[in-house]
């Protein structure tokens, strides 16, 4: 971006950074997009993941963390832009239109995402995947989010308690 | 009971869901985004942990402010004979039931003995009970937390 260089560190705009997954795949990104992970953003800051060193992410396998680097790559000029009070309207029409497309996705890339988004602290991942839960969850019924969701069947004792639950708030299942 | 694990789970992350449901901060968050009270309520009946994060105060209070509570509409009094006026406009389904439960505490089903609506505050109501002719009893009712009736 041609911002103005000012507390980007003394390495120019597009100083990069490499990132290893679980499974030691190496990425090399921009400094300015890995710095959306509020947990890489101190490390960077402090210089590190340059040169041949790398910032390991025991937690996050390649797969994913190709996935959340996509993210952070398309998102990172806006955040640049402090979050973007001057973006244009197409240009928050295309990350919305991006951010759709990019939960757009089976279940188990998305539960590993929701995991690396919140390890990695990057807001607007995280806010994005939970809308995204939320809204497979939305007007569901508890047995029927449940199901949605992978969990085991009830036991007897839960599916009391669940029935009781409904009884008391009988409204909001009219 | 762990006959219905082998459903759905791709084998390469089955441990992934289990961590998502684990955090109360995610899952705070993913019942945060939900667009209605209804669907929290609905996500409380999913199990006790589920319950505990959807009732932590702190989220409701987040909740309420995210999504502010729609007027469903107000009570008036005139001649012994309450009424309940229903906010105007169409609503979405969520909002018109609880409409309905607003209004029903004052037709037969919710008694019809209602004489004055006194005050209320957060979804209680103070009121009346009693004929034109009776002794008044004063009573608190919340009236979508009756129970179904016949409705």
């Amino acid at each position: 971006m041609a911002a103005p260089e000012s507390g980007d560190g003394n390495n120019g705009a597009a100083r990069m950074v490499t990132l290893i997954s679980s499974d030691n795949t190496r990425f090399e990104v921009e400094a300015a997009a890995a710095s959306l992970s509020q947990t890489l953003q101190l490390t960077i800051l402090d210089g590190g993941g340059g040169g041949g060193d790398g910032i390991p992410l025991p937690n996050v396998d390649s797969a994913t963390l190709s996935k959340v680097l996509e993210y952070c790559i398309k998102h990172a000029p806006a955040a640049a832009n402090g979050g973007a009070p001057n973006a244009t309207a197409v240009d928050r029409a295309e990350l919305e239109r991006f951010d759709n497309e990019f939960v757009n996705i089976d279940q188990s890339v998305l539960y590993s995402l929701i995991m690396a988004a919140h390890n990695l602290e990057i807001e607007g991942l995280q806010s994005l995947v939970a809308k995204k839960v939320a809204d497979m969850i939305k007007g569901k019924s508890p047995m029927e989010i449940r199901r949605t969701l992978g969990f085991p069947d009830p036991t007897p004792e839960e599916q009391a308690e669940m029935n009781a639950h409904m009884l008391e708030y009988g409204w909001a299942y009219e | 009971m762990d006959e219905s694990r082998k459903r759905t789970n791709p084998s390469s992350t089955p441990a992934a869901i289990v961590s998502v449901l684990t955090s109360d901060d995610l899952l705070g968050e993913i019942l945060l985004r939900l667009a209605f009270p209804t669907h929290l309520i609905h996500a409380a009946a999913v199990c006790r942990r589920w319950l505990r994060v959807a009732s932590d105060r702190a989220l409701l209070a987040r909740f309420r402010a995210r999504h502010p509570p729609p007027l469903l509409g107000f009570y008036s009094v005139s001649n012994y004979i309450p009424k309940f006026w229903r906010a105007p406009g169409r609503h979405p389904p969520e909002i018109a039931s609880a409409i309905r439960r607003a209004a029903s505490l004052l037709d037969e089903s919710g008694g019809g003995l209602v004489t004055d609506v006194v005050d209320s505050r957060g979804g209680h109501l103070l009121v009346n009970f009693g004929g034109r002719d009776a002794y008044d009893e004063a009573m608190v009712v919340s009236p979508l937390l009756l129970p179904t009736s016949s409705s």
